[in-house]
């Protein structure tokens, strides 16, 4: 038998919903009317927003911080988070992440940019999981008055916040980690705790070319479109996608053959040069227990129910 | 048509030569041969001049001394290990790290300097190209000419005994330009330069490699390649055409053009009242233009790098959508007429591959007619028609990419004449293109009645097709004024800038050279 947990009756979530909806569609207007201005710009198809990596902003003592140990500490601490289930250990998580966010003095806006896309698959989450979840005889529903056949899965709400605050906590680490180092440090010092020397070399090249490459993109997007190209749903369409797509292609495998050659012209011989010295002191290594500790701290806090322990042997 | 048996081969007296090619070929892997039987001699500070028309094989012969490729046959001796940079004609291609400070420190790392010593010569060069101020930035982030001499700093702080240099002045702003040849004057090794810019090649080298079909033709002296007006025309380097623009005082005629076009200023076809653009990094692409163009006019749009050009050439044709009014032919341009715009202006791009998605010339320059719902049995008259007006007839079944730089630049040109568009806007047309290339361009825009705007670093290539100069900087027009009054102050500033005056020095010299 489903456990109905809460029934919300008309008077309530009417109102509710009329305001949700008031408020999306004045935020559409303000957003059409804003694109309108020279202040913001016309959306284009190529438009992707790719966060900048390449210039450091403040001097913390987390900018100042060993790149190998932050980046490890890091990582461990985004597993143990995504491992939490309780909701008070998921917001402590993210918490700890905001709260280093905040001593680094990152500006708010790069860690806008990088939730925007987690807010919206939260959203996204949260709008859809309670409704599509099946429904098991222990489940329990949410039902709005009259529609009781419209019952939302509580559980399955819960399970998407909860996928969300985890998003976010490892979107947060991830910021931290990208915005107090140079990309490249970071990136020599994931080489540096394991991860393959050429992959780490790929992922270099990648986040310069990728620049070049929607630029590259962006620009025989804009002639097609000055032909006349317009999307449709056909063959036509397609076809010419597909040409658009092969020729791109081409133009980047050439690309590479002209970067390999000018990397050899310089010296490259299958290394990257260490750009970055790392070098390890005390503070360092203090950090980066610290950091653990607070991991797996939380980690097995919860698992062990050692506050229930506690509690228990109070 | 002049007569080559065999080229004279340059000898410097009590010289050994460091690099001696030595009847080399090179064949692609595709079978496309591209150098045949090279030979000659490259001696220590020497500055060699590589030319020829488009498809020569300039770049593949760049390649071969560069060690990039290796011979097919033949031998090239090189006496000890010469160290070779090479700035390529895409700075993009050389700049492949996420910073400008790294890709400089790149090959001083691998080589073995400490990274002080490694820090002090990044520093050191750039200052020297004057990038100190992005050396922390992303190459994105700069502009062109910033980046192409980003990628020059990062070759000379190898210390390269022999420099080879493809296309290094092509899109670039006089004040890059400038720099960069300060910077190469200096330079104490050995230069080749691959390039069609005469001017420059004749302030900076001192001897000439001409190419045809993969052939060394003639090593001539510079003085001895400008003066032979046979050569240069046999070999595309015919840039005496240029000769009108180097007037030697404020009383000489100023170029004459094919023909003067009839505008109609009184009535604007384009009107722009406080038009401005914003880029999404918050970086204001044009501020608060007020511009007036009649129909039929021929407009050069003339600035910096980075100045607003290409975006007010975007905004003008739909694709970006700024704020302010923008009238066209007398209606004010709604959303609904912006996503029709392409019906009326069309845009030949910088880079010419960026227009070519198709795999014949025929369906390129097609697309734009079915698009526009053009019945199929007029389709093919009008490409035929199109292709004969750029000089490719014939070229229907040739694959775009396969084509030689100038071809394809024609080719960009028939995918929007065909269209008969009443704006056509052209972005850095000269690029890439050889003298003749150049010459015939100008035939060609000459003969077109739609209105026309150029956007051009090359003053005297816009003297033969543009009746009116507006000047932009820094995403704002600073100057709006008849082409001739904008010559005529464009050498008042060159006689008071003697520094940036080379082309006008040169121009004069090689005239004088030319008619004995």
């Amino acid at each position: 038998m489903d456990k109905i947990i809460m029934r919300i009756p008309y008077y309530l979530w009417l109102p509710a919903a009329g305001i949700l909806v008031v408020t999306g569609f004045a935020f559409y207007m303000i957003k059409k009317a804003r694109g309108a201005s020279p202040e913001h710009h016309n959306a284009e198809a190529f438009d992707i927003d790719i966060p900048s990596m390449g210039i450091l902003r403040g001097d913390s003592f987390i900018h100042r911080w060993d790149p190998r140990i932050k980046l490890a500490s890091g990582v461990l601490f985004s597993f143990f988070s995504v491992s939490l289930t309780s909701f008070s250990f998921l917001l402590a998580s993210m918490m700890w992440a905001f709260l280093f966010c905040f001593l680094a003095r990152l500006p708010s806006i790069s860690i806008k940019r990088r939730l925007k896309p987690i807010v919206a698959f939260t959203i996204a989450l949260v709008v859809f999981l309670p409704l599509t979840a099946p429904i098991k005889p222990d489940s329990r529903l949410i039902v709005f008055e009259p529609f009781t056949s419209l019952a939302l899965n509580y559980d399955a709400l819960l399970g998407a916040i909860a996928i969300g605050i985890k998003a976010t906590t490892v979107v947060l680490i991830t910021t931290l980690i990208l915005e107090t180092s140079p990309y490249t440090a970071t990136i020599m010092a994931l080489s540096k705790i394991g991860v393959p020397g050429s992959l780490a070399q790929m992922l270099l090249l990648t986040y310069r070319y990728i620049f070049v490459l929607i630029s590259e993109a962006e620009r025989m997007h804009r002639a097609m479109k000055l032909r006349g190209f317009e999307a449709k749903t056909g063959m036509e369409t397609l076809r010419i996608v597909g040409s658009f797509i092969g020729t791109l292609f081409v133009r980047s495998f050439e690309r590479i053959q002209r970067i390999t050659e000018a990397m050899e012209m310089r010296g490259y011989r299958g290394h990257f040069p260490g750009f970055y010295p790392f070098k390890a002191g005390t503070k360092d290594w203090i950090l980066g227990l610290l950091w653990f500790a607070i991991s797996a701290g939380l980690y097995t806090t919860e698992h062990f129910h050692v506050i229930r322990l506690i509690k228990g042997l109070l | 048509m002049h007569e080559v048996a065999q080229p004279r081969p340059y000898i410097r007296a009590g010289d050994e030569p460091f690099l001696e090619f030595d009847q080399v070929d090179y064949v692609y892997p595709d079978g496309k041969r591209a150098l045949q039987g090279i030979s000659f001699k490259l001696y220590r500070g020497d500055r060699l001049a590589v030319v020829g028309k488009n498809g020569a094989g300039k770049t593949t012969l760049a390649k071969l001394i560069a060690g990039i490729y290796r011979p097919t046959s033949g031998k090239i001796t090189s006496i000890n290990d010469q160290n070779v940079g090479m700035l390529f004609q895409d700075c993009d291609d050389q700049l492949f790290c996420p910073t400008i400070f790294e890709d400089i420190a790149f090959g001083l790392l691998l080589k073995g300097f400490s990274p002080e010593t490694t820090e002090r010569q990044v520093l050191e060069w750039a200052r020297r190209l004057d990038i100190e101020r992005f050396i922390h930035r992303e190459p994105h982030h700069l502009s062109y000419g910033e980046r192409k001499r980003a990628a020059l700093a990062a070759v000379l702080a190898m210390d390269p005994d022999i420099l080879i240099l493809d296309e290094p002045t092509v899109g670039l702003d006089r004040e890059s330009e400038g720099i960069i040849l300060d910077v190469l004057s200096s330079f104490q090794g050995t230069i080749v330069c691959v390039s069609h810019d005469l001017f420059f090649l004749y302030e900076l080298c001192q001897r000439a490699l001409v190419l045809k079909n993969g052939m060394v033709h003639h090593d001539y002296t510079m003085e001895e390649l400008v003066a032979n007006k046979e050569t240069l025309r046999d070999h595309g380097l015919d840039f005496t055409f240029r000769f009108q623009c180097c007037a030697a005082s404020r009383e000489d005629p100023l170029p004459e053009r094919a023909s003067l076009h009839s505008a109609n200023t009184g009535n604007a076809f384009i009107e722009l009242q406080g038009y401005s653009y914003r880029y999404p990094s918050g970086v204001w692409g044009i501020k608060k233009i007020d511009l007036k163009i009649g129909r039929g006019e021929r407009v050069a749009l003339i600035g910096e790098n980075g100045a607003g050009k290409s975006t007010l050439a975007l905004c003008l044709s739909g694709i970006f959508k700024g704020s302010g009014v923008y009238r066209l032919d007398g209606e004010a341009i709604s959303e609904k007429r912006r996503k029709k715009l392409w019906q009326r202006v069309g845009i030949v791009f910088q880079d010419s591959r960026d227009q070519f998605f198709s795999s014949s010339c025929f369906e390129e320059v097609a697309f734009g007619l079915k698009r526009l719902g053009i019945p199929k049995k007029d389709i093919e008259k009008r490409v035929k028609e199109a292709l004969a007006a750029v000089k490719l007839d014939g070229y229907e079944e040739r694959v775009p990419h396969h084509l030689s730089g100038g071809e394809q630049k024609r080719l960009a040109l028939a995918t929007i004449l065909v269209m008969k568009p009443d704006l056509i806007i052209l972005d850095e047309p000269t690029n890439n293109l050889d003298p003749q290339g150049e010459e015939s361009l100008i035939e060609i825009l000459n003969s077109i009645n739609s209105t026309l705007i150029v956007i051009s670093h090359d003053v005297c290539f816009l003297s033969f097709i543009c009746d009116r100069a507006v000047i932009l900087h820094k995403g704002e027009v600073v100057g709006d004024m008849s082409y001739e009054e904008f010559l005529r102050s464009e050498q008042e500033s060159v006689r008071h800038h003697h520094e940036h005056g080379y082309r006008q020095r040169c121009c004069h010299r090689i005239r004088e050279l030319f008619y004995g």
